[in-house]
Parts: structure tokens; C-alpha cells; sequence
């Protein structure tokens, strides 16, 4: 969207030599069509980032925009000394770290698996259920979720008779995380593919024949042809993924989180809510958001800085 | 589904992926059969019966029970007094 079709434009540009002025008049429809996309980033991006400014003042709802007093980085310094604060660390990174091992390469793994599937009907057949998850709202994976794993509930006396034991999975801390992981892991995995399935789709089938031809296995075809062709994918969402990386799903976690599992549920975003919207610190919780950000820019620039030293393409 | 040239560890592969991909398929679809037809089912039948995919005798009581007034049409009204709302 923000490119608008620099080829016109410098073919047009190579005939005649004209001043900008004289090329924007000339692809006018063109710029014309970047307008929207323009607008509603200032509109909806660019403007309330200004809001971030409260991070640094003493927010009133009463004295406004203009009239609060500033403190500085004062709410900066509360927020990190406060005890509360290696806890909620802990928790979020640990969450985003077990997001990035266990959920990030199951779209991947998914998606390489399909791709091996022959038979038509029983690839689409699974493709169709596993993107259903993805349709529906935290809410009800959260409300089925606790359907299944209350006492009672299917879920809960399948394990029971398994295992023997009985595990409270909704109010056991231990099982805080593996229960979010897994939970994200159903939702999204199969939605996950769609990219993969479509990077994969245009990968020259002479390839994997040649590679038949000289004797590769599929194992060696996979590695070789298949794996390759989704690298440069992989990578750009994986940078995509580490910009978010302490972000952990508000939502999600606030549905999942009760009394007896707090110690662990306890993250930023679910801190922020409880802090700033139930409580009205305003200016602290912004100063916490900030701070998500600024972790999240310096992954995003050290993470495409380090896909081009290893020779990928990376995001720009 | 196999091709003969396939060595014995690739059939295994094929066998196995087929099925792995057959659970994640059953694994997504299935809470949602039973939740759905859970909802048809009635009060009893969901508390007799483990697990099933069909109610034994289909009711709609549970849908009665959502949709008579004013339950779910306040809640669209005043999202603010519904008993549902957030803490």
C-alpha cells in the first residue's frame, strides 16, 4: 500500500526528466489511491501515539491532556522497583518464551506434514477442521476449556482413568502455562499454515522431481527443497512475532487467570488492566505499555539486524 | 496413497502422519460437536453421559432458557447491568 507501483513511475520518469512536483501530478490517481491507506495511520496510528505522553505525567482525567503535571521518568522508577515487578517479568517472559518454543514451529511442522499428504480430499478434509478454532472467541475456548477440565467434565475423568490421578488443571499453577500454551496451540495452529501452505504451493515441482531423479529420499527432499522454501517466511514471522514478544494475549490470560493460580498469571498486560482501567492509574499503566514497546523495538531491529547477517532477507 | 517405490520407512511416515493429522483434525472438531450438542441435549442427558455426539432425545430447552426475555436481550441493552459483565 505504501508503495505505489514504483515501476510506472520510473519508467515514466526515464523518458522525460521531471521535477517531483511533475511526477506526483503525472501518477495523481496513484497517489490518490495511497491517500486512504495514509490517513488512516495518522488517524488511527500516528495521532493517539501522542498519547503516550501521559507515561511521563501525573494523568488526571480532571485536568486533561494539557493541564497534568509532568514527573518525568518518575512512574518508570516506581514500576521497576516495585517488588511486584521481577514477578511479572518472569511470568510474561516466560509465557512469550514458551510461546516462541512451542507454539511458533507448530504452524511449521503442521504445514510441512500436510504438505505430504497425497490424497486431496483428506488434506482439504483436515485443512477445513483445523481452521475452524480459529473462528471463534477467546471466550468460548475459555468456556470450553473449563467445560472439559472441571470436575466431572469429559476432559478431566479422561485423565482420571488414565492416569489415576486427578489434576486440577484450572487451578494447579503448575499447569498455568502448559494449559495456555496448549490452548493457543489448538486456536491457532492450523490457521498458522495458511501462510506456510501458500509459500510451499509455489515451489517449482521440477525441483522435486530432478531431486527424485537423482536419487534424494523424502526425507532429503523435504530438507533440501521444502524446508528452504518456507526459510524466508519463517523468518519474517518470527521478527513479526518477537516485536509482540511481551505481549501475551490480554484476553486469554484474563480468562484463565483465578484466586489460586495468580502467582504465575500474574503478566504485564493483565497488570495494566488491573492497574490503569480498575484503578485509574492512568499515566503508570502507560508508562508499563511503553515499556512493552520499547522491548518490542529493540527485538524487531536486533532480530532483522541479525536475519541479514545471516543472509536472510529479513523484514526491510 | 503409497506409491511402490516408497522405501519402508517412508510408508511408516506416511501411516503415521495420516494419523497424527487425523487426531489434530479430531482433536479441534470434536469439543465443538460435543458442546453443540450439549446445548441440544438435555440437563439430564449431560449429566448421565460422559461424552457424546448425538443427544438422546434432542431438546431445546437450553435455547428457551438463553432467549427468553429478558435474559439475553437486556444484556444487549445495558451491557453494563447485564449479570454477565466483567469484574
Amino acid at each position: 500500500m505504501s508503495h505505489p507501483q514504483p515501476t510506472l513511475s520510473a519508467n515514466r520518469g526515464a523518458k522525460t526528466k521531471r521535477s517531483w512536483v511533475g511526477r506526483m501530478k503525472k501518477d495523481r490517481w496513484l497517489y490518490l489511491l495511497l491517500l486512504p491507506g495514509l490517513l488512516y495511520f495518522l488517524v488511527f496510528k500516528y495521532l493517539p501515539m501522542w498519547g503516550v505522553l501521559i507515561a511521563f505525567q501525573n494523568y488526571s482525567p480532571f485536568l486533561g491532556f494539557w493541564n497534568s503535571p509532568w514527573v518525568g521518568l518518575g512512574h518508570f522508577q516506581t514500576f521497576f522497583t516495585n517488588p511486584d515487578f521481577f514477578r511479572l517479568l518472569r511470568n510474561t517472559f516466560i509465557l512469550a518464551v514458551y510461546d516462541l518454543v512451542f507454539f511458533f514451529p507448530a504452524p511449521i511442522i503442521a504445514a510441512l506434514l500436510l504438505n505430504e499428504i497425497r490424497v486431496g480430499i483428506f488434506k482439504r478434509l483436515v485443512q477445513t477442521f483445523i481452521y475452524i478454532p480459529h473462528f471463534i472467541s477467546m471466550v468460548i475456548v475459555a468456556s470450553m476449556t473449563y467445560v472439559l477440565l472441571t470436575t466431572g467434565g469429559v476432559l478431566q475423568e479422561l485423565i482420571v482413568q488414565l492416569t489415576g490421578h486427578r489434576i486440577n488443571m484450572l487451578s494447579d499453577p503448575d499447569w498455568f502455562r502448559p494449559l495456555i500454551i496448549l490452548q493457543i496451540m489448538w486456536k491457532e495452529t492450523g490457521w498458522g499454515t495458511i501462510i506456510f501452505l501458500a509459500a510451499l504451493a509455489s515451489v517449482d515441482v521440477e525441483q522435486y522431481e530432478a531431486a527424485v531423479v537423482d536419487g534424494a529420499s523424502r526425507f532429503q527432499r523435504l530438507l533440501h527443497i521444502t524446508l528452504p522454501a518456507i526459510t524466508g517466511t519463517i523468518v519474517i514471522l518470527l521478527i513479526l512475532r518477537l516485536g509482540n514478544f511481551l505481549d501475551n494475549g490480554f484476553e486469554q490470560i484474563f480468562l484463565m487467570t483465578n484466586s489460586l493460580n495468580r502467582t504465575v498469571a500474574d503478566v504485564f498486560d493483565t497488570y495494566v488492566y488491573f492497574v490503569g482501567i480498575t484503578q485509574g492509574a492512568f499515566s503508570y499503566s502507560t508508562a508499563i505499555g511503553l515499556f512493552k514497546s520499547l522491548v518490542g523495538i529493540v527485538l524487531v531491529y536486533g532480530s532483522n539486524w541479525l536475519a541479514k547477517r545471516f543472509g536472510q532477507e529479513g523484514l526491510y | 496413497m503409497l506409491s511402490k517405490y516408497d522405501t519402508l520407512g517412508e510408508k511408516t511416515f506416511d501411516v503415521l502422519n495420516y494419523l497424527v493429522l487425523a487426531l489434530f483434525a479430531a482433536v479441534t472438531v470434536l469439543p465443538f460437536v460435543y458442546i453443540i450438542a450439549g446445548s441440544f441435549a438435555t440437563e439430564v442427558e449431560l449429566m448421565e453421559r460422559k461424552f457424546f455426539l448425538f443427544p438422546r432425545d434432542p431438546s431445546l430447552s437450553a435455547y428457551y432458557y438463553i432467549f427468553r426475555p429478558p435474559r439475553y436481550f437486556a444484556a444487549l441493552e445495558y451491557p453494563s447491568s447485564s449479570p454477565y459483565s466483567a469484574r
